[in-house]
């Protein structure tokens, strides 16, 4: 087993209580970032990918939604995004991603280090239990930020180089399946 | 945060749900009404409903009742500003709990004279208690409602807080009732304006609607209202009952 990933898929963050949860993505650099959640379906229900080109639903499948997006250019940018997970226990598992939108485009580094601290995940559940996802990647653009399973919502932090947003989805899918082969 | 690493302890206890409802009631009830002066033990109170775990009737008395009471927030009915400040401040550090806006709407309910901010104190309590994940429970109704039915009239500011509420309860089980508490006031807003010139209330309600992305029973409800009360409703508003109702088969529209 890659021990690098063993590392990161045990590294349980902590517990959320209750089906319902949102994830706020903060972030200073770079200009643009996306969030974005893979619903694993369960069995012999297809994978959901909720991001800004797909803002997904509350009341019906996928349950999750994005709710806010960026607005604003220049100083006045929001940089801010909001996703709301109605139901979790409609998949069987989910994976939030970040990744920078403009880096993406290009197919190039996004070079996170400039800023270590430039992002911010924060997951939060009806007790107002705050769970902080934060990682300084050195390489890639798009990151595998974490994962919830059930009530259990473990750090990842791996980075990625994603060259297309138009295959995203699959791109995405083969991303989030790694660490499941490595605990096989 | 000031807590003590006493407090600290059983808020995380709390927090994680190792301390029963019956508990947690039994050992706050039993402290002494001077207590409610300490800020450390108001801090205490605020964090412990900030977790959403404690569901007994007994805790609205605790906390509500108890810091009206006895906390010194409201001297010869006057209520102190600070008692704004001190709330607003715990809910920023610790997140808004159940009886967020009903310890704020008690406490403006009580005192006769009040902060000149006390309305725009109250309006955000009520917007920042709904984050998408908490639905209208019965006891956040009953208190919302509360607010809603003292207004003389309905601001552009209420109005977008009734819309803020229906937007960020959407697909959550709301309780019964809340449909129609939200077609009701939306429908009263629009008549309220309907003899002036200004329309800005109106619009923002029919573009609100018209937009809406997940369109709700309580929507629908009040689509259907403003239509009743005689308002000409565009094809455009009309077609989100239409094209929702198929999607809202089965879904109980709370008409009483």
């Amino acid at each position: 087993m890659n021990a690098q990933l063993e590392e990161n898929t045990t590294a349980v963050n902590g517990l959320l209580h209750g089906r319902s949860f949102v994830i706020d993505l903060e972030w200073k650099f770079p200009d643009d970032l996306d969030l974005a959640v893979l619903c694993v379906g369960h069995a012999g229900t297809p994978n959901t990918l909720v991001y800004y080109g797909s803002p997904g639903a509350r009341s019906v499948a996928p349950f999750v939604h994005l709710a806010h997006e960026s607005t604003g250019d220049g100083r006045m940018k929001q940089r801010r995004e909001h996703m709301v997970v109605v139901n979790s226990n409609a998949h069987e598992r989910m994976f939030i991603f970040v990744w920078d939108h403009n880096a993406v485009a290009e197919g190039r580094d996004a070079n996170f280090l400039q800023d270590p601290e430039g992002y911010e995940v924060t997951v939060t559940d009806r007790r107002n239990q705050c769970v902080n996802l934060q990682q300084a990647p050195k390489t890639g653009n798009c990151i595998l930020v974490g994962k919830i399973e059930g009530n259990v919502i473990t750090n990842i932090g791996e980075p990625n180089l994603v060259t297309s947003i138009d295959n995203q989805m699959k791109q995405l899918s083969i991303m989030a399946s790694k660490p499941e082969r490595a605990m096989q | 945060m000031s807590l003590n690493a006493t407090q600290q302890s059983y808020l995380d206890q709390v927090r994680v749900g190792a301390l029963s409802d019956l508990t947690v009631c039994a050992d706050l009830g039993k402290v002494e009404v001077s207590a409610y002066r300490n800020k450390n033990f108001r801090e205490l109170l605020f964090a412990i409903d900030s977790t959403n775990s404690i569901s007994r009737n007994d805790w609205i008395t605790i906390f509500a009742t108890g810091l009206v009471e006895n906390s010194g927030w409201i001297e010869d009915d006057v209520l102190d500003t600070g008692a704004y400040a001190e709330i607003g401040h715990l809910h920023e550090v610790y997140g808004r709990g159940d009886l967020g806006i009903r310890i704020v709407m008690d406490l403006a309910e009580r005192a006769t004279k009040l902060p000149n901010n006390s309305m725009s104190f109250t309006r955000r309590t009520i917007r920042e208690s709904f984050n998408g994940i908490r639905p209208m429970s019965e006891q956040q109704l009953f208190t919302v409602k509360r607010f809603f039915e003292s207004l003389k009239y309905h601001t552009k500011e209420d109005v977008l807080l009734l819309l803020h509420i229906q937007e960020e309860t959407k697909g959550l089980d709301n309780a019964k009732g809340f449909d129609r508490f939200f077609a009701t006031h939306i429908r009263d807003a629009v008549i309220e304006q309907s003899d002036q010139t200004d329309s800005s209330i109106r619009s923002l309600v029919y573009s609100t609607l018209i937009a809406s992305d997940e369109v709700t029973a309580a929507e629908c409800l009040a689509i259907t209202m403003l239509k009743d009360a005689g308002f000409k409703l565009s094809t455009l508003l009309l077609s989100r009952i239409d094209t929702s109702m198929d999607e809202l088969m089965g879904v109980d529209f709370d008409i009483r």
